[in-house]
């Protein structure tokens, strides 16, 4: 377990909280690939809150700053929105194997609903910090135009970053002319994949992370233009607690990884079992015939054993309702580095 | 029994490094984690490279009157002040050489511009040409406001501010803008080591004589540089000739009272060369200067109240 201190609590959008936070000692540095995601808790009157698991919106190279993307929905997600600069929060982690390989990844494409663009944004984030190479899409689907959570910070990742294109689509609700943004109205269809990634796209692979529908949509987009199963990588999560619990079998329209390294950890400690067990997704599979041989069903015992869980990255649904008035969004922050210092610098004033 | 919390990160565009110093019964933590949150706050109003701060704002609509946040209104009023007592040297208004000149992006990539922040067709300005009434300011049309490294200092004088009366043991860098008050861990005055052009280590130091608060800045031609048309530019603009600074003056450290007069004055000495220098250590307040030439191997001029920049071979 690791310890975090608050340092952020900024609204994205009016529904989108924006967490950050530092690590509470060099001991506390939390080391984690881009697309995984972290179980989180806190303190509500000094008693320990469950564990909860949301994407990772930092990147690594912001060494010893953990950032999260949250949409504000549920008792709990309330609770952390009202989490206070200074506070102390609990984090176990990291989870999951959405990642982008950069030996087999060649080309990659983003498929993002509303605020599964989180894990996304770390992958960006991180390629950009480091000059990769590998040319990223990102094709992101939003509601409406007025909330497109963490629009300043990609506009500014693609600015930075020759490599990384982004396309957003409004899927309800008029969509205008934005300067400097490439922004159509409607869904992601075979026509607008085809004009941005074009026709040939068995050259790439394709992350899809939303909700479920957005999951199985984009899914059978992908199989119908003969992209091959093992070049889809998805994620689907909710959460909502109903979502997050176990309801025995699992299926994944596309290529599962499995969690070895989260089994490892549920067998050590029987809380985090439930925890985990309640951050197992409940895919809505419509194409498991499709893709057979790439299929992994898995049922989940409650027991801690060696069996691979399915990596789940959270997703807030889309409908949901902010019951109490959100603070005025702000702009999305900037992501500073602020890794405790291991050995000791003095003050020296240079050419800035 | 003293305690310490140092950490770096990056932001305003440059290395930041923020060190507090205090007694285990004060949580540095949580006083760093405030001081994390205004920086990153400040970056949002007055990045010129983020097209939601409330600068961008301001450019996009140069010409029309516009409210702007008491912060913003307090940036701009002292910036003016900076421009008026350095008879137009510092000028917030110079950002559309500065992009000619090739410096558009944000730094690392000074060449990556996102149109509509990139100001390269428009004019400068004097300074007189910015209004204010109240809580509405107005820029000329085809105009753009940059506060620079000015705006740099203004927020480590604000931070400054802030840990007045919660610790007065610390040292902050903004990119190499510092900032120093009370001791270190060993009950010692801090010393504020002046980097040497072109090689590692250090040519001198500056000392917070007394524990006193003292505001220390370099600027020069060393660094924020590039080639655009096979041409060689640095940051540094000659409000005169709308170009980058001819000039043989590498780096200028100041110390001042206050860092933001300590960034415009080390520019201005850039500019102006070592008269410059003479004339402000004289007449503007500030405590002391110290100047390193392009080829030479050295501070080739100094000013200094009592002893407060001692060089490495005294």
């Amino acid at each position: 377990m690791k310890r975090y201190i608050v340092t952020d609590v900024t609204y994205t959008t009016p529904d989108v909280l924006t967490l950050t936070m530092r690590a509470k000692s060099a001991r506390d540095v939390f080391e984690y690939t881009p697309g995984q995601y972290a179980a989180i808790g806190f303190r509500v009157h000094g008693r320990p809150t469950p564990m909860r698991c949301f994407s990772i919106l930092s990147a690594p190279h912001n060494q010893g700053v953990l950032q999260f993307g949250i949409r504000i929905g549920g008792d709990y997600t309330q609770r952390l929105a009202h989490l206070k600069v200074g506070e102390t929060v609990s984090v176990r982690g990291p989870f999951g194997n959405f990642v982008i390989d950069p030996q087999y990844d060649r080309s990659v494409v983003m498929l993002a609903g509303g605020i599964g663009v989180t894990p996304f944004l770390s992958m960006i984030r991180s390629a950009t910090s480091r000059g990769s190479k590998i040319p990223l899409t990102l094709l992101y689907s939003c509601q409406n135009q007025e909330n497109i959570p963490f629009l300043g910070d990609l506009l500014e990742l693609e600015r930075q970053n020759p490599n990384f294109n982004l396309q957003i689509f409004i899927t309800s609700g008029d969509s205008t002319p934005m300067p400097g943004v490439k922004i159509s109205r409607g869904r992601i269809n075979g026509a607008t994949l085809g004009s941005m990634v074009g026709n040939r796209l068995n050259g790439h692979t394709f992350f899809v992370c939303g909700p479920g529908g957005f999951i199985t949509g984009m899914t059978d987009l992908l199989i119908s233009k003969s992209v091959r199963p093992e070049c889809i990588v998805s994620e689907a999560f909710s959460q909502k607690v109903a979502d997050q619990s176990l309801n025995g079998s699992l299926s994944s329209t596309s290529k599962v990884y499995w969690l070895s390294t989260a089994a490892t950890v549920v067998g050590i400690t029987g809380i985090m079992m439930l925890d985990l067990m309640r951050a197992v997704p409940k895919i809505a599979s419509a194409q498991a015939a499709q893709v057979s041989q790439d299929v992994s069903t898995a049922v989940v015992a409650a027991t801690p054993d060696p069996t691979p869980i399915p990596t789940a990255t959270p997703y807030t649904s889309s409908n949901a309702v902010v019951s109490t008035p959100a603070p005025t969004p702000t702009a999305t922050p900037m992501v500073y580095q602020a890794p405790v210092v291991q050995t000791y610098r003095q003050p020296i004033t240079s050419v800035s | 029994m003293k305690t310490h919390v140092q950490q770096s990160g990056y932001g305003l565009g440059s290395e930041i490094v923020l060190t507090l110093v205090g007694t285990a019964s004060l949580d540095l933590d949580i006083l760093l984690a405030q001081v994390w949150q205004k920086i990153r706050l400040f970056e949002e109003r007055f990045s010129r490279f983020q097209p939601t701060s409330e600068l961008s704002k301001v450019n996009q609509i140069a010409g029309q009157w516009v409210e702007v946040s008491s912060e913003f209104l307090e940036v701009l009023t002292l910036a003016i002040s900076f421009s008026k007592s350095t008879e137009g040297r510092f000028n917030p208004l110079i950002l559309p050489a500065l992009q000619r000149a090739g410096y558009v992006g944000s730094w690392p990539n000074p060449v990556q511009s996102n149109t509509d922040l990139d100001y390269r067709q428009r004019e400068i300005h004097a300074i007189d040409s910015i209004k204010i009434e109240g809580s509405r300011i107005q820029i000329p049309e085809a105009s753009a406001l940059d506060f620079g490294g000015c705006g740099k200092g203004i927020l480590l004088d604000q931070l400054a501010d802030f840990l007045s009366g919660k610790t007065n043991n610390y040292w902050l860098s903004l990119g190499g803008d510092i900032i120093c008050c009370g001791v270190d861990m060993n009950d010692q005055e801090w010393s504020v080591g002046i980097a040497r052009v072109g090689v590692q280590g250090i040519i001198g130091s500056v000392k917070n004589e007394g524990g006193e608060k003292c505001a220390i800045a370099t600027s020069g031609t060393t660094k924020r540089r590039g080639t655009q048309n096979d041409t060689e530019w640095h940051h540094i603009i000659n409000p005169v000739t709308h170009a980058p600074a001819e000039t043989v003056v590498c780096t200028a450290t100041v110390c001042a009272p206050t860092a933001a007069a300590a960034d415009v004055y080390a520019k201005c000495i850039v500019i102006s060369g070592l008269e410059y220098e003479k004339e402000i250590f004289e007449k503007k307040g500030i405590t002391a200067a110290a100047v390193q030439y392009d080829g030479l191997d050295g501070i080739i001029s100094v000013y200094s109240q009592g002893s407060q920049i001692k060089l490495q071979n005294e």
